[in-house]
């Protein structure tokens, strides 16, 4: 007890430098944990957003259906498929989805669709999007011949709500089919491939049009992010079958994935950075003192404090530096990462004025938000002191070996 | 019929430096008596500091032996000496003996906890011995707070505190005024008849030559002189 009590009280021989130091940890610890939640947070914002327009958190398909994702790679049997999923997640919500290319023209033009989402409206509306996006008009209602479409589209198109377009896609033998649709609602996401072809129809009329009777191309399973991957695979094991695959949302969307992999990469990259400048902080200033206080070290081995003791009490001194200063730096950093968790970030704010801000066909328009979690506080606050018993080592080792003689001699 | 404290045998120090080398101690043979207050003075650079450092533990010396409490000291590990230390030796420096940020009373206690004496003893021990050294008033002082002589005593305190076999005080009056320092001397002089601790000083000052009961002479690195004074 005695030796914490000198520990603490050593801290503050040199207040100005010590201080100093913890404002330097604790900053750096600050913006670390910032850094670390607000990045969490922004992903799972994007892996939201694309798991809502593209996939699910767990997706279930055709085999094969990912090398081309041709409709003839389909499932037959949807509501087979989806009672045994539910069997496993019954909590969960299931949409039931057709993926297609096709081309939309009105009388003044015509444009592309590079996802044509043929949907139910009642389940996809608990799942999408696009309802909070629409700019005008409305979602889906479940009636046949109704279309929503992008901004961007409807401008190429030249139409506007409860206007007539024409939408041409190939059925599962490889002819053409046209049919007539109005314009039921338009979105805008910001998103410029997004907003020019992505589409959705009911899923019905895409069954007939397509001639798949009962059949998609989709089941998407939404649960939650973090039981994701153990949802995932027992699905595996309960439908592993030779017509199905059960992917995960990292595999079924593996552009995203990617993206988001090199950025938590560059993220620790960071991290490493400001744990550096952590580490040479305490370093200096551990070793600083120990240097000064040579003779006081020889005085406290002549009477008999072991080397051990005296390691120690080096190490507590840095651990008690990183700990107040670890205290100073959450919450600075809890302060502006729980601002962000419910305010967010205009991710326009990193791009210049440009519109169109996507990435492996998402839009990233979303306000971004942090996550404030437990246990991101707990693994950085844990990096800092393992970081500093480590930065503290070379001095402690230093007093450690310090003679004794050294109380007599050094006058 | 008292037993030594102390042997030393054919005690050999030298220090190199580069291709310098000093013998600081040329064969020194000497025997110390439980409950002798014995000072060893001699000009500067006499081997003083070095003989006291021998038989403290504090550094090996290059041939011969230290026996310390009836161990040998000279095949002993750093582990065993800071224990030897710790329980057989108390230390008096001439100047900042004591941690700044301790109070004169954690000062004291510290070398009791290092012992793993339980808190209460501990307490009544320190106060007990500042009473004696009459520092009590000035038991929650630090060091910063008291004057040099109020140190001494307080480094005193500490080396008497857990009753050791032996104290080794290098030159203790060096920083103190002739006053203050014979009043320090005094009290030491009554803490081992009291409680016949053994007393080893190094020295250039009359005084404590004076107040000696044995007084040994060191010149170049070896006894010149011992003389059993009359007891008084
Ligand atoms: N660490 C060392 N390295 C080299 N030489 C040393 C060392 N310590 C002591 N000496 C030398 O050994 C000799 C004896 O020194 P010591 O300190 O024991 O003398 P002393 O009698 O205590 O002197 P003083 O009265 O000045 O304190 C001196 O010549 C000194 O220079
Ligand atoms: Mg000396």
């Amino acid at each position: 007890m005695l030796l914490l009590k000198m520990a603490f009280r050593n801290l503050w021989r040199r207040k100005s430098r010590t201080i100093l130091t913890m404002i330097a940890i604790g900053f750096s610890y600050g913006l670390l944990l910032f850094f670390v939640q607000f990045t969490t947070g922004s992903h799972e914002g994007m892996i939201d957003t694309g798991v809502r327009m593209q996939a699910g958190h767990v997706v279930v398909q055709a085999k094969g259906y990912s090398e081309e994702r041709k409709i003839t790679e389909n499932i037959s049997k949807p509501e087979l498929v989806l009672q045994q999923i539910k069997e496993i997640v019954p909590d969960s919500n299931v949409a039931q989805r057709i993926f297609l290319t096709g081309s939309l023209s009105s009388s003044s033009g015509n444009t592309i669709l590079d996802n044509l989402v043929g949907v139910k409206p009642a389940v996809e509306k608990k799942i999408s999007q696009i309802p909070e996006k629409l700019i005008k008009g409305k979602f889906l209602s479940g009636t046949k011949g109704e279309i929503v479409i992008g901004a961007t589209a409807a401008k190429l198109l030249k139409v506007d709500l409860g206007m007539k377009v024409q939408l041409s896609i190939s059925d599962v033998n490889g002819n053409i089919k046209r049919s007539a649709l109005r314009v039921r609602g338009i979105f805008k996401t910001g998103g410029l491939t997004v907003d020019r072809g992505y589409a959705l129809i009911s899923l019905k009329q895409t069954q007939e049009l397509t001639k798949m009777d009962s059949a998609v191309t989709q089941l998407a399973i939404f649960t939650d992010l973090a039981s994701s991957e153990k949802i995932a695979s027992r699905l595996k094991t309960k439908l592993n079958t030779t017509e199905l695959d059960v992917l995960h949302w990292r595999d079924a969307m593996p552009m995203l994935a990617q993206m988001l992999w090199v950025d938590t990469i560059s993220m620790y990259v960071f991290l490493f950075i400001i744990l550096g400048i952590v580490s040479a902080g305490i370093l200096n200033t551990v070793l600083m003192s120990v240097m000064e206080r040579t003779r006081e070290f020889g005085v406290l081995k002549s009477i008999g404090m072991s080397p051990w003791r005296i390691f120690m009490l080096i190490m507590y001194e840095a651990v008690f530096t990183a700990i107040i200063a670890i205290f100073v730096g959450m919450i600075l950093g809890l302060s502006l990462s729980y601002y962000l968790s419910i305010h967010g970030l205009d991710p326009a704010v990193f791009v210049e004025g440009e519109q169109g801000m996507e990435a492996a066909g998402i839009p990233m328009t979303n306000l971004m938000y942090s996550k404030v979690t437990l246990y991101s506080v707990v693994w950085t606050a844990i990096s800092v002191i393992v970081l500093s018993v480590l930065s503290a080592l070379p001095p402690s080792i230093r007093a450690f070996r310090i003679k004794p003689v050294k109380a007599v001699r050094d006058l | 019929m008292s037993k030594n404290i102390i042997k030393t045998q054919a005690v050999k120090k030298t220090f190199e430096q580069g291709k310098i080398k000093v013998r600081a101690l040329r064969g020194i043979d000497m025997e110390v008596k439980k409950g002798e207050f014995t000072a060893i003075s001699g000009p500067s650079g006499s081997g003083k500091t070095t003989l006291l450092n021998m038989i403290g533990c504090l550094d090996n010396p290059t041939s011969g032996q230290v026996e310390v409490a009836g161990k040998e000291v000279s095949k002993m590990s750093k582990t065993q000496m800071a224990n030897l230390r710790l329980h057989k030796i108390g230390f008096v420096f001439q100047a900042y003996n004591l941690v700044p940020v301790l109070t004169a009373f954690e000062n004291v206690e510290l070398v009791l906890a290092l012992q793993g004496v339980d808190k209460k003893k501990r307490k009544k021990l320190c106060l007990d011995i500042l009473e004696e050294v009459g520092l009590k008033e000035l038991a929650s002082r630090r060091p910063a707070e008291m004057s040099g002589g109020q140190q001494q005593r307080v480094a005193v305190a500490r080396a008497v505190v857990a009753k050791p076999a032996l104290i080794l005080a290098d030159e203790p009056t060096a920083n103190l005024d002739s006053e203050t320092g014979a009043r320090l001397l005094e009290m030491m002089r009554k803490l081992n008849k009291d409680h016949n601790i053994t007393f080893l000083f190094s020295t250039h000052d009359k005084m404590v030559m004076d107040y000696s009961s044995r007084l040994i002479s060191l010149s170049d690195g070896m006894i010149k002189n011992d003389i059993l004074k009359q007891q008084n």
